[in-house]
């Protein structure tokens, strides 16, 4: 009960630090109003060709011309309601548009992420249990070149040999779980293996590193005194301790994964939210940019805040600190 | 008198589609969407091409045809054509030309509708209308007898005046507003009154979105239900993703269209065009200049250009120092090398362009004709004599994230120094162009460039020097020579009455350097030979389509 009730604590803090903080990013999301040059007026208006007068029904169509702080009310008064605005330029409402994109960059990050991990952490775990064997000499190499190439370029690379050598998996395209699992399956993993080897190979330093440390502590020397069997050291102490920064890691790194994925998307032809955001960045399409960035930055937020809640419930001095 | 429209050729080809004035500036080029791909995108052609020296070794199996080229095979009549493109990036997202954002929209909105006239380099073609008649302030449309849209409703006079006046609504169709009003004469003739002489330009309007026939009753819902009287009908569509159109059994030319369908495939700018093309992602897709080289040598893919009259431009800012005096103007179009950039930048599929007009052009003068080459010698003099004995500085800019204005600069700016121009490049945002360059006043010029306008040789122009339009109004291009010369050549598309004006414009433009033509642009359009036969033909410019005549091979 008090473990328990601590926890709740804990969560119920960490949920009111993220309000200011879900302020703070819908304020600087809406700034981009500031920050982005170009008129979207002028632009719906027909560009080049606008009238003055259309470019003005337009802009107050748009509420363009109100004061800013009047701007940002009306924006967060609608994102609270669900409403995100509409793009200018792909005749569909931002909240649809990211409801349509967000499966797919969910879909790659994700499968990212347990590539990463399911290859990651025990290539971690084992080259911790020996350093300086073979096997850790091989993950510490593999994992220099994991981290050192881009993601990018190894999507190019897997092209080249998967897609236009042995012919094994199609270059691009999107198939959704619903309509066909087996080619969802086949047409994500390029994007997967492009995402997740970088992962896996953080994952796996980060793992082997925290293990050679957590191996070495005195509680462990006293558990291997008491007799009991290595495995059961390993798995009940060493890894419940040496796992938990990698948690935060892991957390970190899916974040990073987030991102990856607007490259790859395009690399891929993958009809995400990077692809989504790059072409409104592009286009100027401002509704857009800031419906985008603003899921992102939540999406960052909630991953924080899962970190956090399971990094507390495996060390219960953080909820105390 | 009125002038009669040169229609004998009713082929009901998806003819490549042109650029009506207030076309060429609404339309976003793909070119912009390449953005910052174009250096994955060399790295991933040597891949490509580097994969591909090791599974063919051998060029044999690549053709290079010209328009008109064709392959063999027996249709297959249900055939389905996977044609990669940006969707993502090029469609509106709107299947309502009243509604279109995008031009590139075209490339998909032309296989589910007709517009009143189809477009070639060098006529107007008939399509929903089977012939008008024109003045220089009305234009009378006959219908095309018998055609229905693909809901099985007729295509009808009151069917055009709904809508042109739907379309008429967008501030992206700047020719409309010349449209007065519109009289329905009869159940298929169709009359429109200008507000001013300028029926070439409306006629010209006419092949393009803006002269989209749209069923009247499915205007409401246009947006997601499309109803034409196109060769293909909307059967599926996911945003950014996929689009599914399959054959319109109740088209007028039906024996024109032998595919059962159109998937349009989502494929990102970039080296993935190629890949798509090499593992049969796609069957056909456009090829931009910088990936020529990529595609050419690629066995079992066939390609087909074709010569445009879309160029590549410097524009001057001439009410500001230096281009504001004629004499440094004139020296710099001696002070371009563009057979350097043909080759480098086209991989010489262009045409040098040493006026506004290719010299298959009514408006081509042959006494110009290739006077302006690369002369360093004689502009460096010529910079001399006008009291430049040190050279000018200059910057240009140019839109950022394409390999081909980047490169096209690069070459600019070394040929330059020979005749003592100095210049420096300077990158934008696409989309910031217009604020920048125009409203903000950077730069003393910019690359850029003219898309396809046909027949209408004076459209380019009139948006140019006649004061009318935004680029002559702040880069001071207005020009009291040239604009009488336009205003003639506006009133028909007939090249008797262009030809004459537009011929003297293109020699006073040349000889004032009011503009710097570079190149000429070839359309390029590579595709799958084991999958696609018949006539293959890339059409003319950018964000166009050509399904007419092809097929998708039995077996």
């Amino acid at each position: 009960m008090g473990s328990g009730g601590s926890l709740l604590t804990f969560i119920g803090r960490r949920l009111l630090i993220t309000i200011p903080l879900l302020v703070l990013i819908t304020l600087g999301v809406f700034s981009l109003v500031l920050i982005i040059p170009g008129d979207p007026a002028q632009t719906l208006a027909g560009g080049a060709h606008a009238s003055p007068a259309t470019v003005a029904r337009i802009r107050a169509e748009l509420h363009l011309n109100e004061p800013f702080f009047a701007q940002y009310w009306r924006w967060l008064t609608g994102v609270l309601r669900g409403h995100l605005g509409y793009s200018l330029f792909k005749s569909q409402s931002v909240a649809s548009g990211i409801r349509e994109r967000l499966p797919i960059t969910v879909s790659i990050a994700v499968g990212g992420m347990v590539l990463a991990v399911v290859l990651g952490l025990p290539a971690g775990i084992v080259a911790g249990l020996r350093p300086r064997s073979w096997a850790d000499r091989v993950v510490s190499v593999g994992s220099s070149l994991g981290v050192a190439i881009p993601d990018f370029w190894l999507a190019m690379v897997l092209v080249v040999v998967l897609a236009v050598n042995l012919k094994l998996l199609s270059p691009l395209g999107y198939v959704p779980f619903s309509q066909s699992p087996s080619q969802w399956f086949t047409h994500l993993i390029m994007p997967w293996l492009a995402l997740g080897i970088g992962g896996a190979a953080t994952v796996a330093r980060q793992t082997r590193g925290s293990m050679i440390d957590t191996l070495r502590q005195d509680y462990i020397r006293t558990a291997e005194a008491k007799g009991l069997s290595s495995t059961r050291i390993i798995a009940k102490h060493a890894c419940k301790n040496a796992l938990s920064p990698v948690i935060t890691l892991i957390g970190i790194q899916f974040g990073y994964l987030l991102g990856g994925t607007f490259i790859i998307e395009q690399i891929f032809s993958l009809p995400g939210l990077g692809t989504y955001m790059l072409g409104a960045i592009s286009d100027k399409d401002l509704p857009v940019i800031q419906g985008v960035a603003l899921v992102t930055a939540l999406m960052f937020v909630l991953i924080n805040l899962a970190v956090d809640v399971i990094y507390g419930y495996l060390n219960p001095k953080v909820r105390l600190a | 008198m009125p002038s009669r429209g040169s229609l004998e050729s009713p082929t009901g080809a998806s003819a490549p589609p042109p650029a009506g004035r207030s076309e060429r500036r609404a339309r976003r080029s793909p070119r912009s969407a390449r953005g910052w791909l174009t250096v994955g995108a060399t790295l991933v052609a040597g891949a490509a091409l580097a994969a591909c020296g090791s599974s063919s070794g051998s060029a044999s199996g690549s053709s290079t045809t010209s328009a008109g080229g064709s392959s063999g095979g027996t249709a297959d009549p249900s055939g389905v054509l996977k044609y990669g493109v940006d969707l993502d990036n090029t469609f509106s997202g709107t299947f309502d030309p009243g509604q279109s954002t995008n031009d590139c929209s075209y490339t998909e909105y032309t296989a589910i509708y007709n517009s009143l006239l189809a477009p070639a380099n060098d006529a107007v073609l008939p399509s929903a209308a089977a012939s008008y008649t024109s003045t220089p302030t009305s234009i009378t449309f006959h219908l095309r007898p018998g055609a229905t849209f693909s809901n099985g409703n007729p295509v009808t006079a009151s069917a055009i005046e709904a809508s042109i006046n739907h379309i008429k609504t967008s501030p992206f169709r700047f020719s409309l507003t010349y449209i007065q009003s519109i009289q329905v004469v009869n159940p298929s003739t169709v009359t429109f009154t200008l507000t001013k002489p300028v029926a070439g330009d409306v006629l010209w309007a006419m092949t393009y979105i803006d002269g989209m026939v749209m069923d009247p009753a499915s205007i409401p819902n246009a947006g997601t239900q499309p109803v034409g009287s196109g060769p293909f009908t909307l059967s599926s569509y996911q945003q950014g993703s996929s689009m599914v159109l399959k054959a319109n059994p109740t088209y007028w030319d039906k024996s024109a269209y032998k595919l059962g369908g159109v998937d349009f495939v989502q494929v990102s700018a970039g080296p993935q065009e190629v890949s798509a093309l090499e593992t049969g992602a796609v069957d056909m897709l456009a090829v931009q200049p910088e990936d020529y080289t990529s595609v050419e040598h690629l066995p079992g893919i066939g390609i087909a250009t074709t010569p445009s009259s879309d160029y590549l431009l410097m524009q001057t800012r001439q009410n500001a120092a230096p281009f504001n005096d004629a004499k440094v103007r004139a020296a710099l179009e001696y002070a371009v090398n563009r057979t350097a950039i043909n080759e480098a930048v086209f991989s010489g599929l262009g045409q040098p362009a040493y006026q506004p007009f290719p010299a298959s052009s009514v408006a081509y003068n042959k006494s110009v004709g290739n006077e302006y080459t690369y002369q360093p010698a004689k502009a460096k003099a010529m910079l001399a004599a006008a009291g430049h004995p040190d050279g000018v500085n200059f910057t240009l800019v140019i839109p950022g994230g394409s390999a081909t204005f980047s490169r096209t600069a690069q070459i600019l700016q070394a040929e330059l120094v020979p005749a003592g121009f100095h210049m420096t490049i300077q990158q934008v945002n696409p989309t910031d162009l217009v604020t920048q360059v125009y409203l903000h006043g950077q730069g003393d010029a910019v690359l850029d460039e003219e898309l396809t306008n046909g027949p209408d040789w004076a459209n380019n122009f009139e948006g140019e020097y006649t004061g009318v339009g935004f680029e002559d109004q702040h880069l001071g291009t207005t020009n009291p020579t040239l604009t009488p010369l336009i205003e003639q050549a506006l009133t028909s598309l007939s090249p008797a009455v262009q030809g004459p004006p537009m011929q003297e414009a293109s020699k006073i433009a040349m000889a004032t350097g009011t503009e710097v033509p570079l190149i000429f642009e070839p359309s390029v359009i590579a595709y799958n030979q084991s999958r696609v036969g018949g006539n293959v033909v890339a059409p003319i410019g950018a964000c166009r389509s050509n399904l007419a005549g092809i097929y998708i091979k039995k077996g």
